[in-house]
C-alpha cells in the first residue's frame, strides 16, 4: 500500500484521480482511500502535517512493507533551477530545531537530488532555509546536492512517519513552484495540478520499482508453515519449543530448499498429539535429523 | 513496470555523506576525488546517518554509501576476551573504518551496526598520536583491520599504507592486518612488525557464505607472495563453519593450503569455530536470515556456538589435521 501526503488539494487531485480514491474520514486532515493507496491531505504547515498523518496512520495502520510518499511544491534559491523542476529529497532539515533527517535513496532516481529545509512560515522561507543549513555546504561536491529547497511539511512528515516506515520507504518529491522572492514567479492552482500530473508517472514507477525489490517474502513457504503448525500441535510445543521448530525449519529451508516435505514426513511418523515430555524428545530427534 | 522486472540498486559509493567537521580535511578531498560522479551530502554528525532507526542494512551492504567523518577518542581499545591475542600481552585494536565491503553471512557486524554504510574516519593522525602516547608506556600489539577489511578498502582510503609508514618508524609497535582480499602489497616495505593475517576457508564455504571476498586460489596466491617476499604471514582458519561432510571438506582444504604454503614459513595460525554474542545473533536472525544464522546454536555464557560435542569434533579434527603440517606450538585455538 502506498501512503501519499500532500498539503493542498491542488497537489492531491491527480493522485486521487489516478487511484480513484474516495473520501475516508479524517478530522485533522482529510483522508482518501482506495484498495491500492491512501492519500492524506494534511493542510499547510508542520503541525497540520504531523497531526493529519498521525490520524491517518491510526485510521489505516500501515504494514512494514508499505511506503510513504510526500509529493508537493517547494521554494528554491533563485537561479537554482527553472520553475516546474522536480527533485528527490535526500536530506530534510527541520528549521525550527535544526535537526536533520535522511530519507534513504537505495535506487537510482530519474530526479535530480536536493536537500530541503522545512520552515514554519512561507514569508521567511528562503531566510530560514538558509540559516537552518548555514555552514553545511561542501565545496568538493560534484553535484548541486547541497542546495537547499524549502517547504512547510516534510520534516514533520518524516518525524511522524519514521515510527512506521523505514528510511528507504519514505520518499519525498518536490516540484519547484517559486523562488521565495517575487509573487510573480508563483504558480497558480491549475499550474500546480499540472505540475503534479507531469511528475506522477515517474514517481509511481520509482515507487513500484522499489517495492519490487525491497524484501518482504517470508522465509518459510506456506506449505512449510502448515507443516510447522501441525508439528507444534503434535509435539504439544511450548513457545520456546515452537521457536526452535521454526528455526530448524528455516535452517532446513536455507540448506536444502523447502522444508515442507521433510517436516511433513517427520510429522507423519507421530501418532496423535503427544505429552510435552515426549514432544521434547521428538524435538531433539528432529534437531539431529535436520543437522545430519 | 513488469512485476518480474527488478529495479537495480544504486552503485556502491554513489552517495557520500560528509561530516561538516571532516569537510576541510585533506583526506576527504582525496577520497571525494575518486568518486567524481557521486552525490555528496553534507551532514552534521555521522551518527545522524549511520544510526538512523530501521535501516535496510542488507540492501545498504549490497550498495553502501560512504560516510566521511572525524573519529573521536578513544582511538584504541583493549582487545576483547573472545579474540585471540596470540600470546601478546598488550593487545589492542583500532579501526579507522566502520563496516566492511564484503558480505560474509556470519559477520558479527550485521548484528552490531544499525547500518550497512561504511564510515571512514579521515583523521588517522589522531590515532597515530594516541598510539605514540601508549607506546611511551609499553610496546603494543595492534589489530588495525578490526570491524572491517582494511586492505579491501585500501584503493579508496590509503589507510593501510599510512599504518605501514607509521610502523616503520615505531619498532615497538606490531600491527596485524587481517583480510579476505588478495591485494598487491609488494610496494610496501618489508617489516617484521607488520603481520599479514589471511583468513582461509574452503572454496565451498567462500562461495556459499563469504560473498564478494577473494577466492581461495587468490588468497593462497596472496599468502604465497607474503611469504616469498619475507613478510610475516599468519593464517586464520577462523571461523570454521560446520558443513555437511565437514571432515572431507576441511581435510581436503587443509591439504590444499599446505601444498602451496610451507607450514614452517608461517608465523602462526589462528583456529576457531563460529561463535557470536547472543544479542548480535538475535539481530542477525531478524535482519539476515540465512543458513548460518538459522543454525540452532547452543548458548553458553551469552555466546552462541556449536554444541559441545560438535565443537570438540571440529576442533579435534582441525588440530589433528593441522599438526601434520605445522608445529603445534604455532597453533592458537579460540
Ligand atoms: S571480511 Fe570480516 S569484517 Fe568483512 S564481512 Fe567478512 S567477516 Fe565481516
Amino acid at each position: 500500500m502506498l501512503y501519499f501526503c500532500t498539503a493542498l488539494y491542488t497537489e492531491a487531485a491527480p493522485v486521487i484521480s489516478r487511484f480513484q480514491m474516495k473520501p475516508a474520514g479524517g478530522r485533522i486532515g482529510s483522508v482518501y482511500a482506495s484498495d491500492e493507496a491512501i492519500l492524506v491531505l494534511t493542510g499547510i504547515g508542520p503541525v497540520a502535517a504531523a497531526g493529519a498523518l498521525s490520524e491517518a496512520l491510526t485510521l489505516f495502520p500501515p504494514a512494514e512493507t508499505d511506503m510513504l510518499i510526500n509529493i508537493g511544491i517547494c521554494g528554491a534559491p533563485a537561479g537554482f533551477c527553472e520553475a516546474g523542476t522536480w527533485l528527490r529529497i535526500h536530506k530534510i532539515t527541520d528549521a525550527a530545531t535544526g535537526r536533520d533527517f535522511y530519507p534513504e535513496i537505495l535506487f537510482p532516481s530519474v530526479f535530480r537530488e536536493a536537500a530541503l529545509a522545512t520552515v514554519s512560515t512561507p514569508m521567511k522561507a528562503s531566510q530560514e532555509a538558509a540559516s537552518a543549513t548555514s555552514g553545511a555546504s561542501v565545496s568538493t561536491s560534484a553535484s548541486a546536492a547541497s542546495t537547499v529547497l524549502s517547504d512547510m511539511e516534510a520534516s514533520a512528515l518524516y518525524q511522524t512517519g519514521q515510527a512506521f516506515f523505514s528510511p528507504e520507504r519514505m520518499l519525498f518529491y518536490k516540484g519547484v513552484s517559486d523562488f521565495g522572492v517575487s509573487e510573480g514567479t508563483r504558480l497558480n492552482p491549475s499550474d500546480v495540478t499540472a505540475l503534479i500530473e507531469k511528475a506522477l508517472p515517474d514517481i509511481l514507477s520509482e515507487a513500484e520499482g522499489i517495492l519490487s525489490v525491497l524484501p518482504s517474502d517470508p522465509v518459510l513457504s506456506e506449505a512449510a508453515e502448515t507443516a510447522v503448525t501441525k508439528l507444534c500441535k503434535l509435539l504439544s510445543a511450548s513457545v520456546t519449543m515452537e521457536h526452535e521448530i521454526r528455526l530448524l525449519a528455516a535452517y532446513r529451508t536455507f540448506r536444502c530448499g523447502d522444508a515442507a516435505e521433510f517436516f511433513m514426513a517427520f510429522a507423519a511418523g507421530i501418532e496423535g498429539p503427544v505429552v510435552r515430555r515426549e514432544g521434547k524428545r521428538l524435538l531433539e530427534q528432529l534437531r539431529k535429523d535436520c543437522l545430519a | 513496470m513488469n512485476s518480474s522486472e527488478k529495479t537495480a540498486l544504486r552503485k556502491p559509493y554513489s552517495r557520500i555523506y560528509v561530516e561538516e567537521a571532516a569537510a576541510g580535511h585533506p583526506r576527504t578531498a582525496q577520497i571525494l576525488a575518486k568518486f567524481p560522479e557521486s552525490v555528496v551530502i553534507p551532514i552534521g554528525d555521522y551518527k545522524n546517518v549511520f544510526n538512523r532507526p530501521r535501516q535496510p542494512v542488507q540492501l545498504q551492504k549490497e550498495a553502501p554509501s560512504l560516510i566521511l567523518a572525524l573519529q573521536k577518542p578513544p582511538y584504541l581499545y583493549a582487545g576483547p576476551a573472545v579474540c585471540q591475542d596470540f600470546g601478546e600481552s598488550h593487545f589492542y585494536y583500532t579501526s579507522n573504518v566502520m563496516n566492511c565491503p564484503f558480505l560474509c553471512d556470519y559477520c558479527y557486524l550485521r548484528g552490531m551496526y544499525p547500518s550497512g554504510d561504511i564510515v571512514l574516519f579521515v583523521n588517522t593522525e589522531d590515532t597515530f598520536c594516541e598510539t605514540e602516547r601508549i607506546l611511551k608506556e609499553h610496546p603494543l600489539y595492534l589489530c588495525i583491520s578490526y570491524d572491517t577489511d582494511l586492505l579491501a578498502l585500501e584503493g579508496i582510503t590509503g589507510f593501510f599504507g599510512e599504518w605501514v609508514g607509521f610502523a616503520a618508524s615505531h619498532p615497538a609497535l606490531t600491527i596485524e592486518v587481517r583480510t579476505k582480499s588478495s591485494p598487491n602489497v609488494l610496494n610496501y616495505p618489508v617489516l617484521p612488525n607488520v603481520i599479514y593475517a589471511v583468513t582461509m576457508s574452503p572454496e565451498a564455504v567462500i562461495e556459499r557464505f563469504e560473498h564478494r571476498t577473494a577466492s581461495l586460489t587468490a588468497r593462497l596466491r596472496f599468502a604465497k607472495s607474503i611469504i616469498e617476499s619475507g613478510r610475516p604471514l599468519r593464517l586464520c582458519f577462523d571461523p570454521m563453519l560446520w558443513v555437511p561432510d565437514f571432515e572431507t571438506v576441511y581435510g581436503e582444504f587443509f591439504e590444499r593450503v599446505f601444498s602451496e604454503i610451507p607450514g614452517e614459513a608461517v608465523k602462526d595460525i589462528g583456529v576457531g569455530t563460529f561463535r557470536i554474542a547472543a544479542d548480535y545473533l538475535k539481530r542477525m536472525r531478524k535482519n539476515h536470515p540465512c543458513e548460518v544464522t538459522a543454525y540452532p546454536y547452543t548458548l553458553t555464557d551469552g555466546v552462541y556456538g556449536y554444541d559441545a560435542e560438535r565443537l570438540s569434533e571440529m576442533l579435534s579434527f582441525a588440530k589433528a589435521a593441522l599438526t601434520k603440517y605445522v608445529d603445534e606450538k604455532k597453533l592458537f585455538f579460540s
